[in-house]
Formats: structure tokens, C-alpha cells, sequence
């Protein structure tokens, strides 16, 4: 036995834990050693310390008393139902709280730009202010089949409506009336003598009186012969971006009215269809034209009027085609008054087609050059 | 005499007089243990009450297959270290409030030598305060050794581990209460001869 070996079982010796053998060992050399006996008394010493328990305070006598009203003064039903609880019951509780609130967040940070982009579309749409300008970006965007491209920020919807509408109300402009008082509901009152007129103001007829004329493109419209401007803005509004209704992309719409005219043939497949506009008016003739856009939204109308029908000063004018143009184009760019005009023969029968759009005179003459017209198959582009 | 196994069942039954049972039958030694962890009455007395309504409230946890009383010495030993833990805790009361009355009511050590005698006293607060700088791991694991003179399979179920790790454990903490008790006498220049004792 050596010291080191010693202070090993020192505790366990002071414990009377050791074998026997160990035991008289660990004596021999206590005996043998006065630091190692040292090490044994401290060590007594300590365990007197340790064991001590004379020094302990007693509980004050109504200590049971106050638990037990502690316990039974808590509500029996709620702790009954604790015990009844799973363990991690209360965790999920918690944890459930928090991630609904974190759902929460997410759902306001991911839907909040939607709600806010869309009630911008629907402010524009419904103020009759100098917002109507975003409001034909807007409505470009969702491909809108009618046009905005008289549209100014200061005169607002309101010319609109008197373009479209009443040629009477238009002549007041001239004599400085103001949008506000031209749109009187004397004044403003359309009638079914708009059959006479030229075919953008067909469509917005139909919107006053559907059964006045047979558009095929607006007859879901029907409208008060009244309507207050600010409804008419809206209404306008609504025709213009019939998409809005839906997300999917606007329906390429086609009329039997002018079913027997020619169809465009190879147009260039950088231009895609987007609307198709017909009429059958009898001083007309039938009319139908092609709205195209290409990727930088530039518009292509082609326009034929069946000229057996019609008479020379009804023909397709600049009003319709550029009526016609999408919305965007009256604040990105404005439309193009450049048209090409000329006349095609298709089966002995003679058309005037009208090109018109947002393209150079240079980029029309070469799609006239182009594009063909045939009366037997579907518009189709190259 | 119903065992504390039977009694946690009728509690759960919502029989409280059986708790009331259970509090009169485990006060003490949770008290006790509690008051040498944390050193303080007041303090053991609130604590204790803590654990006992923990455990009321925990009941349904218990495993009515095992001892109870392992049980509930654990929850007062986690108890009082998450207290001492909140309250970042530094023990500062004198070792006669918390560990061991003062040396004159040894009637043993105060027999013989005078000097011998004062020199014993200074030893053992010496012990007593090396004690009270002992982790709380430590302090825990020789209170229920030598406080509660508890078995080491007793001590093994209470602190979840193994016997042999209570072995080893009370060993370190042996041998870490002897180095702070050097240290202590190392810091003071004393050369203690225990030729007296």
C-alpha cells in the first residue's frame, strides 16, 4: 500500500466500505504514515459535517395546512383535467397558437401586395378621375378588346363617353362646356338612331340599349338610357376588360354578322389575334376587323368592309380604327393616324381593307403586301 | 399502511385527503433536501411548497409502477436547482444557517485540548463552507449520501442514472470538497497538522 493508493479508498475506508483485506492494508499503512492517518481524521471530519443533521429547521406546523388549501383551492375540474391531459398537450396548445399566428403573417405578407394591386385596378376603375390613364394600362395588361385611345388625364372618361355616344354632346365640347356639365342626362340620353353611326359608337349603343344593335361582342351589357357618367365610367371600364372577371386570357370573340367575309391570311406570326369586332349595319355593310398585337403591344387592326353594302362616306374611318387600339396605347404610346387603305377582290366580290394600328406606314404597306384574305378558311397568322 | 403508490392513486382519484397523506409522510426530507441546496428558510420553506403543488399537478406523470418517494426527492432536487438557477443564486449565508450547527454543540470534538479544540471548530466551518462552494451537481449528490444517508441505488433512482455513476459522482465530489478545503487553507497560509486529532 502506498499513499497514492491510499487517498484512492481514503473515502471509502472513512466509510467502512472496504474489504477486509483492504481494510487491515489501509491501517498497516496509516499507521506507517502520519500525513496519510492526517488525510483519514480530516476526512472523519468532514463526513461529522456531512452527516450533521442536528442543525436543520423543522416546517412551521401549518405547512401541510397551506399546500393542501393551495391545492384544493385551485379549481378541482381544471386540475382533474390536467392529470387527464396528455403530457404534451399544453405544448401543442401553445405551439398551435404560435404557428397560426405565424400563418397569419405569411398569409397578410404573401396575399397583402394582390389585395392592395387589386384595389388599385378597382380604384382606377370606378374613379372618374385623371386615374383613368392607369386605368387603360391597367386594362391593356388583360388584353382589352376596346379602345382608349382619346383618352386624356384632364378630360377623363368623360370624352370617352362623348365620343363614343352622342354627337350632339360632342358639338359642346367645342363650345367649352365642361365634361361635367355635358353629361347632363338630357343630354347624354342615346337613342336608337345610333344606327347610324360610326361602328365605335355602335358598341357603346349596345351598351345603352343591347337590343339596338347587333354587335356581337357587348350584347351581355345592358345599360339605363341614363346612366350617370360616373356609371357610365364603370361600365365602360367593365366592357373594356370583360378579363377582369376571370384570369384566364381574353377569348378571341368572333361574330356570325360578318361571317361571309374574307379572312386574313398570312399575317406575320410575330402578331397575335386578340379580338375580333363585326357588324352588320345596312348602310355599312358588314365590317369586321382584326385586332393583332405583337410582343412590344403594338396593334395591328385589319379592318374589311364589304363595299356592295356600303356607301363611300360609311366606309371604315380613322375614328373606329383608332377607337379600337388597346387602352395602353394612349399613354405609352400614341396611336398611329397612318392607315392603309385599298381594295381586294375575293370571289368577284370587293372588300376595302384597312390597316391600321400602331405600326409605321412602312410596316403596313409591307404587311398589305403580305397578308391575303380568303373567304374559305380560318384567320390564321404565318 | 396504504404505500405512497396507492395514495398518488387515490389522488388522481381526487381523493386529496390521500395527498394531504403524501405531503405529512415526504415535508421533511423534501424540505430537507431542499433547504441544504438552496441554505435559506424562508426560501426551502416557499420552494418546498412549490414542489409540492408541482407535483399535485404533475401527478398524472407519475408511474404508479415504480417508488414514489424517488420520485418526488427528484423533483425537489431539479426544483431547487432551477431555483438556485433563476436566481443565479450565489450563497453567501454562513455555513452554520445551512449546513451544520455551530461547532459548540459538538460535545465530542469539544472534549480535550483547548487548542485542539478551537483548531477542530475552525476545521469544520472551514468544511462547511467548502461544502456550499461545491456545483450544485456536487452538493445535490452528497446531500442525499450523507443528509439523507440514502443508499447509492436509492440516489441512482432519484437522480435518474446509474449506481455506478453515483459512485463515481460522490467520489468527485469528495475529492472536490477535500481540494476546496486545501484551497481554502492554501489562500489563508495555513499549514494544518491533524496530529492533533
Amino acid at each position: 500500500m502506498n499513499c497514492q493508493l491510499f487517498e484512492r479508498y481514503v473515502f471509502d475506508y472513512c466509510d467502512d466500505n472496504l474489504s477486509p483485506d483492504l481494510k487491515a492494508k489501509m491501517d498497516k499503512h496509516r499507521q506507517e504514515c502520519p500525513r496519510c492517518n492526517n488525510q483519514v481524521k480530516l476526512t472523519y471530519l468532514e463526513n461529522q459535517v456531512l452527516r450533521d443533521t442536528s442543525d436543520l429547521p423543522v416546517l412551521a406546523d401549518d405547512f401541510t395546512s397551506r399546500v393542501m388549501q393551495q391545492v384544493t383551492g385551485a379549481d378541482q375540474a381544471t386540475l382533474h383535467l390536467r392529470w387527464t391531459r396528455k403530457p404534451f398537450s399544453s405544448k401543442v396548445k401553445k405551439y398551435a397558437w404560435t404557428a397560426a399566428a405565424v400563418g397569419l403573417v405569411l398569409c397578410l405578407a404573401i396575399l397583402a401586395p394582390n389585395v392592395i394591386q387589386n384595389d388599385k385596378i378597382t380604384q382606377v376603375a370606378d374613379a372618374p378621375s385623371a386615374e383613368i390613364g392607369k386605368a387603360s394600362v391597367l386594362n391593356s395588361s388583360v388584353q382589352s378588346p376596346l379602345p382608349d385611345s382619346k383618352l386624356d388625364a384632364q378630360s377623363g372618361t368623360s370624352r370617352v363617353y362623348n365620343e363614343r355616344l352622342s354627337p350632339q354632346v360632342s358639338s359642346t365640347e367645342g363650345a367649352g362646356i365642361s365634361p361635367a356639365q355635358e353629361y347632363s342626362p338630357n343630354e347624354t340620353a342615346p337613342d336608337n338612331d345610333l344606327s347610324a353611326e360610326v361602328s365605335s359608337e355602335i358598341m357603346m349603343s349596345a351598351m345603352a340599349d343591347p337590343g339596338s344593335q347587333d354587335t356581337g361582342v357587348f350584347d351581355q351589357t345592358a345599360e339605363p338610357a341614363n346612366p350617370p357618367s360616373d356609371m357610365m365610367l364603370w361600365k365602360a371600364s367593365d366592357v373594356q376588360s370583360p378579363s377582369r372577371q376571370g384570369s384566364a386570357p381574353n377569348p378571341v370573340r368572333k361574330s356570325d354578322a360578318a361571317g361571309d367575309l374574307p379572312k386574313p391570311q398570312l399575317v406575320p406570326g410575330t402578331f397575335t389575334l386578340v379580338n375580333v369586332v363585326s357588324s352588320d349595319l345596312e348602310q355599312e355593310g358588314s365590317i369586321i376587323e382584326y385586332h393583332y398585337t405583337d410582343k412590344n403591344n403594338r396593334l395591328l387592326v385589319i379592318a374589311l368592309q364589304d363595299t356592295n353594302k356600303a356607301e363611300p362616306n360609311t366606309l371604315l374611318n380613322n375614328e373606329l380604327l383608332s377607337s379600337a387600339s388597346p387602352q395602353k396605347e394612349a399613354e405609352v404610346a400614341p396611336p398611329s393616324q397612318v392607315e392603309v387603305t385599298y381594295n381586294i377582290d375575293v370571289d368577284g366580290h370587293t372588300y376595302q381593307v384597312t390597316l391600321n394600328g400602331t405600326l409605321s406606314a412602312e410596316e403596313l404597306g409591307k404587311l398589305a403586301e403580305t397578308i391575303s384574305f380568303s373567304n374559305n378558311s380560318t384567320v390564321s397568322s404565318q | 399502511m396504504i404505500n405512497d403508490e396507492t395514495l398518488a392513486d387515490r389522488v388522481l382519484h381526487g381523493d386529496t385527503a390521500a395527498f394531504e397523506e403524501l405531503v405529512n409522510r415526504y415535508k421533511n426530507s423534501v424540505f430537507h433536501i431542499v433547504y441544504r441546496m438552496v441554505g435559506h428558510y424562508q426560501e426551502a420553506e416557499d420552494i418546498t411548497q412549490e414542489v409540492f403543488i408541482l407535483v399535485y399537478n404533475k401527478l398524472y406523470q407519475f408511474d404508479q409502477s415504480k417508488k414514489f418517494g424517488p420520485w418526488i426527492h427528484r423533483i425537489a432536487i431539479n426544483t431547487a436547482i432551477s431555483n438556485l438557477r433563476k436566481k443565479k443564486k450565489v450563497i453567501n449565508l454562513s455555513f452554520d444557517e445551512s449546513f451544520g450547527q455551530p461547532y459548540e454543540d459538538y460535545p465530542s470534538v469539544l472534549e480535550g485540548d483547548p487548542e485542539a479544540i478551537f483548531e477542530r471548530k475552525e476545521i469544520m466551518e472551514d468544511i462547511r463552507l467548502s461544502i456550499q462552494e461545491l456545483p450544485d451537481s456536487y452538493r445535490s449528490v452528497l446531500v442525499l449520501r450523507y443528509q439523507m444517508d440514502m443508499k447509492n441505488a436509492e440516489i441512482a433512482q432519484v437522480l435518474g442514472v446509474s449506481k455506478e455513476n453515483v459512485e463515481v459522482r460522490i467520489h468527485r465530489a469528495r475529492k472536490a470538497l477535500r481540494k476546496e478545503l486545501l484551497k481554502r487553507w492554501e489562500e489563508r497560509g495555513v499549514q494544518r497538522e491533524l496530529s492533533a486529532f
